[in-house]
């Protein structure tokens, strides 16, 4: 099993080798959950996002036609997850400073499952969690994954050129805030 | 060719700049990496996600809408109302309470409180348009239920992508 390539082992998931699908997520599932946690900032979240894609990408493996590596397609799906994951983040955030609603939601809960681990945020965290989503999303594929700004093109399905641009300008807002905290 | 061919080459030089100089920042401010999770998370990450695929592609587990959680009690009890009216006839002796003769004896008031949207009813509307109507809730009352039940949080997870982005947009021009 290991020594199958991604293609092989898709195709053997599809004719109902489950442990295929398993080598499949040993494989990717750091990349998944560090691609996870960087965009939506917390240990708990990443670790939804995580199995959210590999649950939706189980299941859409019909739709995989091979035009892209596996990777990059279920990178897709991760990074998707992870920025609607930022926006429901973002709406709560918005209820919670209703002044009517503030009340009768509940407050934000610590997570309390036997994996939890002390996390704290790192000030590089913050500046990125300071940049628009889609802008946070680049950011993340290339200066921590080193991403190709081709293959980052075939995830967020936007020109080379923009991607160049756009990440020339995450770098220096993330710079400025990091000169500017304390 | 040559001209966009520099322009590149030059795009690149400072993108590497820029990123020496952010790597040289976070030295100098002592930023370490994020920390990992323990060594132990990752077999269990993919216990996990391996049981939550069976439960999705088994069927087994029912995965109920938030539509239907709220409509489901409110529907079963509407239909037990209809199939009282519809099909039980009253046998016996006369002092027996009967689904029939409880139900005939509720005011109209009442009645019309058991449906979902007593304001789409009309004199003229049919048994079989009735049917079709207790059947629906709007995406408001669902909506407030869930926002009154403190139960947003669920609300929420069950929108669509662009429904939240949709809200996200609104809640954004509200603030401005």
């Amino acid at each position: 099993m290991h020594q199958l390539s991604d293609h092989e082992l898709v195709n053997e998931v599809r004719n109902g080798k489950r442990q295929a699908y398993t080598e499949l997520m040993r494989r990717y599932q750091q990349r998944v959950y560090w691609v996870a946690r960087r965009i939506v900032g917390s240990h708990e979240e990443a670790d939804d996002v995580a199995q959210e894609t590999f649950i939706k990408a189980y299941l859409a493996l019909g739709d995989f036609r091979g035009d892209s590596s596996f990777f990059t397609w279920l990178y897709r799906i991760a990074v998707n997850m992870s920025l609607n994951a930022v926006r429901k983040q973002q709406v709560m955030g918005y209820l919670r400073q209703s002044e009517i609603l503030s009340r009768i939601l509940p407050a934000k809960e610590t997570p309390a499952t036997e994996l939890e681990f002390k996390e704290t945020e790192s000030l590089l965290q913050r500046a990125i969690e300071e940049l628009p989503e889609k802008q946070r999303a680049v950011f993340v594929m290339r200066y921590f994954d080193e991403m190709p700004y081709e293959e980052i093109s075939q995830v967020m399905k936007t020109s080379v050129g923009g991607l160049k641009a756009n990440y020339f300008h995450a770098l220096k807002k993330v710079q400025e805030y990091l000169k500017n905290e304390a | 060719m040559k001209r966009r061919q520099q322009v590149s080459l030059q795009a690149d030089a400072d993108e590497l700049k820029a990123v020496e100089e952010l790597k040289a920042l976070l030295d100098r401010r002592g930023v370490g990496p994020e920390p990992a999770p323990p060594d132990f998370y990752w077999p269990n990450h993919i216990i996990r996600t391996n049981h939550a695929i069976d439960d999705a592609s088994s069927g087994k587990a029912i995965s109920i809408s938030w539509a239907a959680r709220v409509a489901i009690p409110g529907v079963v009890a509407i239909l037990f109302f209809f199939i009282g009216l519809h099909y039980y006839v009253p046998q016996g002796p006369k002092d027996q309470n009967t689904l029939t003769s409880v139900v005939l004896s509720l005011s109209e008031e009442t009645i019309d409180s058991l449906l979902l949207e007593p304001e789409h009813l009309t004199e003229s509307i049919t048994t079989g348009e009735l049917h079709g109507e207790m059947f629906k809730l709007s995406d408001a009352q669902i909506s407030e239920y869930f926002i009154t039940t403190g139960n947003a949080q669920t609300l929420l997870e069950a929108m669509e992508p662009q429904q939240v982005n949709d809200l996200l947009l609104t809640l954004g021009s509200h603030r401005n």
